[in-house]
C-alpha cells in the first residue's frame, strides 16, 4: 500500500469510528438515549434560518476564495484545509446564530454530560496541536504533518460559541426570567 | 406586543417560566419569548399552554 492509498484508508477508517463514537455519545448525552436531538418549534424556526445562513456564508467564502485563487497569490493554511474552513465557518454561523436566538440546549439535552463530551473534545483537540507545534512541522504543505490545523480549526470554532454563549447567558441572566 | 394575559395567568397558577415550559413540551426561551410578544406559537402550542393553565384561546390570545 503506498502513502496515498494508506492515508485515504485511514482517513475512511477514522471517519467511520467517529461516526460511531458520535452516535455513541450522543444516545449518552439526551435524556431519554435517543440519538436524535428535540427541539420545540421556535428552536426549529430558529435553525432553520440558521443553516440558511450558514450555508450563504459557505457559499460567499467559497466565491472569494475562487476569486482569491485566481490572482495566484495562495493561502496561509495548507490550501486542503480551506475547504474544511468553509464548511466549520458555515457551521459555527449557523450554531452561533441558533445560540443566540436562544436554541443553544435542545429539549433532551443533558446539559452537564454535554459539557463533559465538550470538555474531552476540546482536550482531543488541543492535543494534536500542542503536538504540531512542538515539532514545528504545523504549516507545512505535508498532507499528514499539517493534520492538525484541522484540530487548529476546530477549536476555533470551539471558542467562537463558548463566547456567544457565555455573553447571551450574561444577556439572559440580566434581563432576569422574563430574557 | 407582550402577552401580559399569559403572564398574569402563570403567575395566578404560581408557576415559572420553565414549569409552563415543560408542562407544554417546550423551551423556557420559547415561553419567554410568546410573553414578550417575539413569536407567534402555533395554533397547537397555543391549546396547549391553554390546556395547561384551564383556560381558552380567547383569555390568553384575543385581543380586545
Amino acid at each position: 500500500m503506498d502513502r496515498n492509498s494508506g492515508l485515504l484508508f485511514g482517513l475512511a477508517i477514522g471517519l467511520m469510528a467517529g461516526l460511531i463514537l458520535v452516535v455513541i455519545l450522543l444516545k449518552f448525552a439526551n435524556k431519554d438515549k435517543k440519538v436524535k436531538t428535540e427541539y420545540d418549534e421556535r428552536q426549529k424556526e430558529i435553525r432553520n434560518k440558521g443553516y440558511v445562513i450558514g450555508f450563504y456564508t459557505m457559499i460567499a467564502m467559497l466565491a472569494v476564495e475562487s476569486l482569491w485563487s485566481i490572482t495566484g497569490y495562495g493561502y496561509p493554511i495548507p490550501e486542503y484545509s480551506v475547504f474544511f474552513l468553509d464548511i466549520i465557518v458555515g457551521i459555527t454561523t449557523m450554531c452561533a446564530y441558533s445560540i443566540w436566538n436562544g436554541v443553544y440546549w435542545g429539549l433532551n439535552n443533558d446539559k452537564k454530560k454535554y459539557g463533559i463530551i465538550m470538555v474531552i473534545a476540546t482536550i482531543l483537540n488541543l492535543i494534536p496541536v500542542i503536538n504540531g507545534v512542538v515539532r514545528g512541522d504545523f504549516l507545512s504543505n505535508d498532507p499528514v504533518e499539517s493534520l492538525p490545523i484541522f484540530n487548529l480549526i476546530v477549536l476555533a470554532m470551539f471558542v467562537v460559541l463558548l463566547v456567544v454563549m457565555i455573553i447571551r447567558a450574561l444577556v439572559d441572566r440580566a434581563c432576569g426570567e422574563e430574557g | 406586543m407582550k402577552n401580559l394575559k399569559l403572564k398574569a395567568a402563570r403567575a395566578g397558577k404560581d408557576l415559572s417560566q420553565e414549569d409552563l415550559a415543560k408542562i407544554c413540551g417546550v423551551s423556557r426561551q420559547t415561553m419567554s419569548a410568546i410573553e414578550k410578544g417575539d413569536y407567534n406559537p402555533t395554533i397547537n402550542l397555543c391549546i396547549s399552554i391553554c390546556k395547561a393553565l384551564d383556560l381558552t384561546l380567547n383569555d390568553l390570545f384575543w385581543e380586545e
